[in-house]
């Protein structure tokens, strides 16, 4: 294959998986902004029906978008931009600096770094495939607000494609995650102690642990709601408390991500405002302090002020309004502590500082309307008006895009070894920042106007403001050109970088580790990755099958409404069984090779990086399966009449099968017990017998469903106690399944030898896992087979 | 700007959000040109151009900084922060609903993509809210079908409407005449036309109007 395609399909080199997400993100950027001009355009003047009681009144015709096409086109911008843009830009940057600033030769996982990309971005291309079938893609705003996200209300694959896709997303973030978290634990240089770390890092670090607690939980949502769709299970259409079940699984995600999205940009402030100040971060330990507040635990606490409106009571309306008013006051540290930074200074105002000062300015703007929000009276009037989409795209778009704009320029020197053009930067700040004003200032203004409507009636307040707010867009959306120009000429006919530029002293800059590139110079005349040869960018091109293989099934998946649905499906199962096996292929042979200095290898230094990667999965685990029960739980509490226990589900039967399966965590546990003695055989025996135990297990379920469903007529989508009992129970025997392939794999690498006394680390983690799928299983049985 | 509709006597939970909005305007507008005017009078002051002399950073602070200084920002700002929300605390008369012995309750259901209004003797308007002159009025909102957002821009008062879900807001309109009531959470094609009007007629006009209404279908569709 082509040198140069094959290096980027099978990179698992962190920089090469770095600069592929800034392009990916910069492409979904671009995408997401064609979308909102559309809607701007349709928004700039209002459209009048004619004659209505002599007002102008909103016109269901003559509209630049159709209401249907308006709506996907908010609706797709606002994910695509939080989803496929923002985030992943931050964790480009992340991917490509991070390690190089605790001295890491590459992420802990580089194969698992590479498979997070492509399911990333499939993901993202499957949720944007929706536009160009039947029925158009999902229309229910961002927030996809149950039950409008129903198969009733919301019929066809293309929205069903949009949450596979997110799926995909919340999947790829998880795993994202552990990696990039076991890095730091596990990675760092000599000399990078925690006090160490950089402060971009820290800030990623604090990025990840929030995206770790909070995708978890839209993950439960999303599979609640794709097995609605596809299977016809009723967790959210036949319920009354559906609708918000979606929004509380959905907003303890939704607020942390916001966080999300913001403290990577306030990681680069922290870098660069001290670097262009010529003086060290004010107050770093106590901005340090602010932002693990935020993040543990106040953003877990405030997700219920986006639901101040949907008849909660009055005391939880005033103890979220408490929580979020409490969140800001971290926010004001850390904001004056940015400003401080800037006193007895000496400041450059070159592109990097003045977009983070853009950054700081246009944040506090967006936290002072923020405040505002916080009080749940005056949200009667601001909700789901343009008020709060003023607000959130003074956060989202003003302090957390300037202030990742800012790092792109700062860090343009290590990417391409050679110097923007600062002039142009300076054009595009003052176009962005002055058209950005433009476009979401007047939204205040707009706070009686609702959000998300197509077309409006005529009113001499809205109608200029509109048409002002459209102007700007144009502006915003036109100044971008100098940024991908600046980009284009740099790699043209940039001028060579000197190592350090900017007199920063990160590790980044300054080597401090033999052996890693480090500096602009590092990575000069070529693009970086492409020096290191092909053994330093340990190719593998299991990551992208594995991750084309997800997407296909799922397209398949969402393609069920056709006949030949199923059979994309399954060419998605094969395709993913194909890769996993040559995944293993690659450990049982060691033909994958890790750059110097990682660990990935075994036999030694693997253990605790493992099975701290095993732990920090299994949270992630407990709190899918946590919202699942919950789920479970909050929706049962709606249904009056629950089958009583024991006419349903045969009791002595589901007894048997646990102690099956608790048995098999005994033989799980011995296995691990006969290697830690070196006793290779036994631990064999003690494998075969779990992985027969655990097949039982499976076996005894499918006699009891194909009874229950095909004897009693007791099915998915017949009541709520069928959906809740198939899809917690095929969720834990889903665990069950990938517990088996563990097994088969741990056998064949333990009848070659693979596992000693010494080194078991593999036998260790699956006895792990195993042990936590049994203790779902004793929640779930007596859950719904016993109460 | 409330819909451009100038209102002679202010309702109630206007004059309740007006009054609210006030203290959240000049405090957040104050703090912001403060914060905000500082940090460009420092850029400006400490911009590197010819001539002028480098600060000498002396690293007299500690690892905890200036502490004391945060704890005294976090006192100023956390008293602020108290303040409003105090403010709005005082304010919750909004949200909370009344009890008065004559108010009068209206059930209202949301579906694509229209309101509909259920009065007690079970004639059910799927036009129009008419409701009398300065009297609380008490509306049971819910849903038949997806999440709605009942708003009605020219009295600040909003609920959402869910299925399977009663929620309740209350108003008392002080002005005869047409308002209009929208939807606020995107519920589907028909969203930005699911309009209906709010009719407020004198108490003498309001009781004839009632007194002729059909007699009352079965409840169907009514909340």
């Amino acid at each position: 294959m082509n040198a140069w395609l094959s290096r980027w399909l099978y990179t698992t080199n962190h920089k090469d998986v770095g600069l592929l997400y800034i392009a990916g993100s910069m492409y979904f950027g671009f995408v997401g902004a064609i979308l909102i001009l559309l809607v701007r355009v349709e928004l700039a003047i209002p459209v009048c029906a004619t004659g209505v009681s002599g007002m102008c009144w909103p016109s269901a015709t003559q509209t630049f978008l159709s209401a249907a096409s308006f709506n996907q086109a908010v609706t797709l911008h606002g994910l695509i931009m939080i989803l496929w843009f923002l985030s992943p830009l931050a964790i480009g940057l992340a991917n490509y600096f991070l390690p190089l600033q605790i001295g890491a030769a590459d992420l802990a996982l580089p194969r698992v770094n590479a498979f997070g990309y492509w399911l990333w971005l499939f993901g993202g291309i499957t949720a944007t495939i929706g536009f160009f079938l039947p029925g158009g893609n999902t229309a229910g705003g961002w927030t996809a607000y149950s039950p409008l996200s129903s198969s009733t209300f919301s019929p066809g694959a293309g929205p069903t494609l949009a949450f596979a896709g997110l799926i995909m997303l919340a999947t790829s973030i998880t795993v994202g995650s552990i990696n990039i978290l076991l890095t730091v634990a596990v990675e760092r240089g000599p000399g990078i102690t925690w006090r160490k770390i950089p402060m971009f890092s820290w800030f990623i670090i604090f990025t990840i642990v929030a995206m770790l607690f909070s995708f978890p939980s839209f993950l439960a949502a999303l599979l609640l709601l794709i097995s609605d769709r596809v299977l016809g299970t009723m967790y959210y259409s036949a319920s009354a408390g559906g609708s918000i079940l979606w929004d509380d699984l959905f907003w303890f995600f939704g607020h942390p991500e916001v966080y999300v999205v913001l403290l990577p940009a306030f990681g680069l402030i922290a870098e660069i405002f001290p670097v262009f100040s010529g003086r060290p971060l004010a107050e770093k330990n106590i901005i340090l302090i602010c932002t693990g507040a935020i993040v543990i635990p106040l953003s877990y606490m405030v997700w219920s002020h986006h639901m101040f409106l949907t008849g909660v009571t009055l005391s939880e309306d005033e103890a979220f309004s408490v929580a979020t008013i409490l969140i800001s006051l971290p926010f004001d540290v850390i904001t004056l502590a940015f400003i401080k930074t800037l006193t007895r200074s000496s400041i450059r105002l070159t592109a990097p500082m003045i977009f983070c000062i853009g950054s700081v300015f246009l944040f506090i703007i967006g936290g002072i309307t923020g405040v505002f929000l916080s009080s749940f009276v005056l949200d009667v009037v601001y909700n789901n008006t343009y008020f709060v989409v003023g607000h959130f795209h003074y956060v989202m778009v003003g302090a957390a895009i300037f202030g990742l704009i800012a790092g792109l320029y700062y860090y343009i020197p290590i990417m391409t070894g050679k110097m923007y053009h600062e002039k142009m930067a300076n054009w595009h700040f003052i176009t962005s920042f002055i058209g950005f004003n433009i476009l979401y200032f007047p939204m205040f203004f707009l706070y009686d106007m609702p959000r998300r409507i197509y077309t409006y009636q005529s009113l001499p307040s809205w109608n200029t403001l509109n048409l002002i707010s459209t102007v700007g867009a144009f502006i915003f959306a036109a100044s971008q050109i100098f940024l991908l120009a600046n980009i284009v000429w740099t790699l043209r006919a940039g001028k060579i970088s000197p190592p350090n530029p900017w007199g920063a002293t990160t590790p980044e800059w300054v080597p401090v580790i033999t052996g890693a590139s480090h500096g602009a110079a590092a990575s000069m005349g070529s693009m970086p990755g492409a020096e290191a040869g092909e053994h330093h960018r340990h190719e593998s091109s299991r990551p992208i099958w594995l991750a084309t293989g997800i997407a296909v099934s799922f397209l398949g998946l969402a393609l069920l409404v056709y006949s030949w649905g199923i059979a994309v499906f399954i060419l998605g199962l094969a395709i993913d069984g194909f890769a996993v096996i040559g995944w293993m292929y690659e450990d049982l042979h060691e033909t994958f090779h890790m750059p110097e200095g990682v660990t990935e290898r075994w036999p030694f230094n693997a253990i605790p990086k493992m099975r701290l990667g095993m732990w920090i999965f299994l949270s992630t685990d407990v709190i899918v399966f946590g919202a699942i029960l919950g789920a479970y739980l909050y929706i049962r509490s709606f249904t009056p009449d629950w089958p009583i226990p024991g006419s349903v589900h045969e009791i002595p039967l589901g007894l048997a099968n646990t102690i099956v399966l608790l048995t098999s965590g005994l033989t799980a546990f011995l296995a691990l017990e006969s290697i830690k003695e070196g006793k290779q055989r036994n631990m064999i025996m003690w494998l075969c017998a779990t992985f027969i135990l655990g097949a039982t297990f499976l076996g005894i379920k499918g006699a009891e469903w194909y009874n229950l469903y095909f004897v009693k007529g007791f099915t998915w989508n017949s009541s709520i106690a069928g959906s809740t009992y198939y899809f917690t129970v095929g969720l834990h025997a889903a665990h069950v399944t990938v517990g088996l392939v563990l097994m088969a794999y741990l056998i064949r690498k333990a009848m070659m030898g693979g596992y000693t006394k010494e080194n078991h680390a593999g036998i260790e983690n699956f006895a792990l896992y195993w042990a936590f799928v049994d203790i779902v299983w004793i929640f779930v049985f007596p859950l719904f087979y016993l109460l | 700007m409330l819909y451009s509709l100038p209102l002679d006597a202010t309702p109630p939970t206007v004059q309740i959000f007006n009054t609210l909005q006030n203290y959240y305007l000049i405090l957040g507008g104050a703090a912001a040109v403060i914060v905000i005017g500082y940090m460009v009078f420092m850029i400006a002051k400490n911009r590197e151009r010819p001539g002028r002399q480098v600060p000498a950073y002396h690293h007299e602070e500690g690892d905890w900084g200036n502490w004391k200084g945060v704890v005294m920002l976090l006192c100023v700002t956390g008293s602020v922060l108290a303040f409003v929300e105090y403010e709005t605390f005082a304010s919750a008369n909004l949200v909370a609903i009344p009890d008065p012995p004559n108010a009068l309750q209206v059930g209202v259901v949301g579906r694509q993509f229209s309101w509909s209004f259920t009065y007690d003797n079970g004639y059910t308007d799927f036009q129009n809210l008419t409701v009398p002159l300065n009297t609380i009025v008490i509306l049971n909102i819910t849903s038949a079908d997806v999440t709605h957002g009942f708003y009605i821009p020219s009295l600040d008062v909003a609920k959402d409407a869910q299925p399977g879900i009663y929620s309740q807001l209350w108003f008392n309109a002080t002005q005869p005449g047409t308002f209009t009531i929208v939807c606020r959470q995107l519920c589907g094609v028909g969203h930005a036309l699911m309009i209906s009007k709010l009719v407020v007629e004198t108490t003498s006009a309001y009781n004839t109007w009632y007194s002729k209404l059909p007699a009352a279908p079965p409840a169907k569709g009514g909340a």
